[in-house]
């Protein structure tokens, strides 16, 4: 988890003004995705989320309860949305004061695996991994798909859908290692339909 | 004798959400361009392999169910009267035609003009190649049909494409073998939805939608594939389909995608927007160009409401649910509504899961209304080819958002088309 991959879980969820992924014990910050207009310190609301989602959930033990699964909590200017995730983290969404709590639990429900898949990766998929000589480099890979394919506007979701790599990646090719690219040059060959390509040699 | 007027009597409708089904099934006509989108992206999602496996599952629930409706009146009897009664229904739905040689222990099929792969050789045979099967719905059809011919229980047989016209073969083929599947389906009942949706409403123009809505089930009543299982009409090769392979479809996909593919969820709702805007561009557009909807409406002068309440009304009648105008800015802002849609209503009764299916065909078909009534010069008939489409698609200056749905327990969906 990093806050890239973050980013490219929730920065598409209408009204999210921000989120954070923070360790249940201690409140330290995993991960953070921000607005533009956000400007608050992400470092200091999770160590306040990691103790409220604490608080919360020995209110709730006391009562017999167990742990809190989802928390809402409403403010002026504001609705936050926790949820627990694994066992040692939680997830902070900040949205709009006028989102609807029924499309709030909808979406972050729906983002929830994303973020603990993230979570379970042994180590950050931004990799210092070596390109390969003769490969062809990301961009040039990605503008001949555009110059080819036959649904311009839809080839580059199908490489991120194809290859499991985020948009996020896939819009900054240069950042692509070397498995990466041999990823994206197979799926690439795979949506034109042809065995090489013309910039292979 | 089965006749495709005696299969069609199991037709109903819940006029009030505009809904359709058959025996009991939920049904919508949806065009092939739009269904050879939806199942590519399963295939990107999966790998071809899996991608067919999972389109064949998808077909074997829902054909299926319908299959199960339409037998349990006792009318089809024998293995060759239900049989029989199931390739005459999959070639009056625009399916193809296929051809069952076969006993309680499998066998084999053939066919022709089947909707997947004929509809792929007809858009892209002659530009691309294809290396694997297309007719994934036609094969889940088949083991469908052949367990409910011989009262075997779903999963007991299941069915592989071995040959296809989409992979250059002169005729599809199909093998039938015993199976051991274990196969959960949910499936939306006529009585289910009547207890889930929400009360129905109407939006502007509702007069004029409601009136165009009701000539064009009219004319779709009469509407049924030729001798080769086919329905050319409007432009495009027309299914009526079964709501629940979609369904089905996409709510394993993503499932599957959010375990193993956490990062590429967010393509996955895109494309399945993508699909939305691929249809209604082509089978809205496509049905508004049509000289049947000018015998029927007049053909489009060029006027934007014009085209909104087409779309709408063709929205209704192709089954998707009572869509709705709730405001419209010139340009600027289109909100549409509906009190459930068949993609929604399929969500709201689906067990609790943090993998349910995103909307796809309402807020992508929204963006394409808005494509369709602004940026599309009717008055001179301008051609909605794929080179339009790809322009239209890569310079939109709207966005889309969904801001309520029946699935998070609001009383509509709705969705908001607006300036980026």
């Amino acid at each position: 988890m990093n806050d890239e991959r973050l980013r490219a879980a929730v920065a598409t969820i209408p009204r999210l003004r921000a989120c954070a992924v923070v360790r249940t014990a201690g409140g330290g910050l995993r991960a953070a995705y921000q607005s533009p207009t956000e400007q608050w310190s992400a470092g200091d609301f999770a160590q306040l989320v990691g103790r409220m989602f604490g608080d919360a959930s020995g209110a709730l033990g006391l009562l017999g309860g167990g742990s809190a699964d989802q928390l809402l909590v409403e403010a002026r200017g504001r609705r936050v949305a926790l949820q627990a995730l694994d066992t040692e983290h939680v997830a902070a969404f900040v949205f709009d004061r006028d989102a609807k709590l029924g499309m709030i639990r909808h979406r972050v429900s729906g983002v929830r695996s994303a973020l603990e898949a993230s979570l379970a990766e042994p180590a950050p998929r931004v990799s210092n991994a070596p390109r390969a000589s003769n490969a062809p480099r990301g961009a040039d890979l990605l503008e001949y798909l555009e110059r080819n394919a036959a649904d311009t506007h839809a080839a580059l979701l199908r490489v991120s859908l194809q290859t499991g790599l985020p948009m996020t990646l896939l819009r900054t090719p240069e950042r692509l290692s070397a498995p990466e690219l041999e990823s994206v040059s197979a799926s690439v060959r795979q949506i034109l339909g042809v065995q090489t390509l013309g910039l292979d040699s | 004798m089965t006749t495709v007027a005696n299969l069609f009597e199991s037709r109903s409708m819940m006029e009030s959400h505009q809904m359709d089904f058959l025996a009991e099934t939920q049904v919508v006509y949806h065009c092939h361009h739009f269904n050879l989108f939806f199942d590519q992206t399963i295939d990107d999602a999966l790998g071809p392999e899996r991608g067919t496996q999972l389109r064949t599952e998808a077909g074997h629930k829902s054909a299926f169910h319908l299959l199960r409706g339409l037998f349990r009146d006792g009318r089809y009897r024998t293995p060759s009267e239900r049989l029989d009664a199931a390739q005459t229904l999959l070639r009056a739905m625009g399916h193809g035609r296929i051809d069952s040689m076969t006993n309680r222990s499998g066998g084999n099929a053939t066919g022709d003009y089947l909707h997947y792969g004929f509809g792929w050789q007809e858009k892209y045979g002659s530009v691309a190649n294809r290396s694997h099967c297309a007719d994934g719905f036609a094969a889940g059809f088949l083991s469908a049909a052949n367990e409910l011919a011989y009262d075997l229980d779903i999963g007991s047989l299941a069915t592989s494409e071995s040959k296809c016209i989409a992979t250059g073969a002169p005729q599809c083929a199909f093998d039938v073998v015993p199976s051991r599947q274990r196969l959960q389906t949910s499936n939306v009942h006529p009585s289910t939805a009547e207890a889930t949706l929400p009360p129905s409403f109407d939006g502007e123009f509702a007069d004029r939608i409601g009136a165009i809505t009701n000539g064009l089930r009219g004319f779709l009543s009469g509407v049924q594939g030729d001798e080769r299982g086919v329905i050319d009409a409007f432009g495009v090769l027309v299914t009526l389909h079964l709501a629940d392979y979609y369904n089905h479809l996409a709510n394993d996909t993503l499932r599957i995608v959010a375990t193993e593919k956490p990062h590429a969820q967010e393509a996955f709702r895109a494309l399945l927007t993508e699909a939305g805007q691929v249809c209604s561009f082509h089978t809205f557009g496509g049905v508004l160009a049509s000289p049947e909807w000018d015998a029927m409406v007049g053909a489009p002068s060029g006027e934007a409401s014009e085209i909104l309440v087409g779309s709408l009304a063709l929205a209704r009648a192709f089954g998707f649910g009572r869509w709705s105008l709730e405001d419209w800015i010139p340009e600027k802002r289109l909100v549409i509504t509906s009190p459930g849609t068949y993609e929604s209503l399929f969500s709201r009764l689906a067990p609790m899961s943090p993998h349910r299916a995103p909307a796809g065909i309402f807020p992508g078909a929204a963006l394409g209304i808005m494509a369709l009534a602004h940026r599309v010069d009717w008055a001179n008939k301008q051609p909605l080819d794929q080179e339009l489409y790809r322009n239209l698609a890569m310079n939109s200056p709207w966005t889309v958002e969904e801001t309520h749905s029946i699935v998070a327990g609001d009383d509509r969906d709705r969705v908001v088309v607006s300036l980026r």
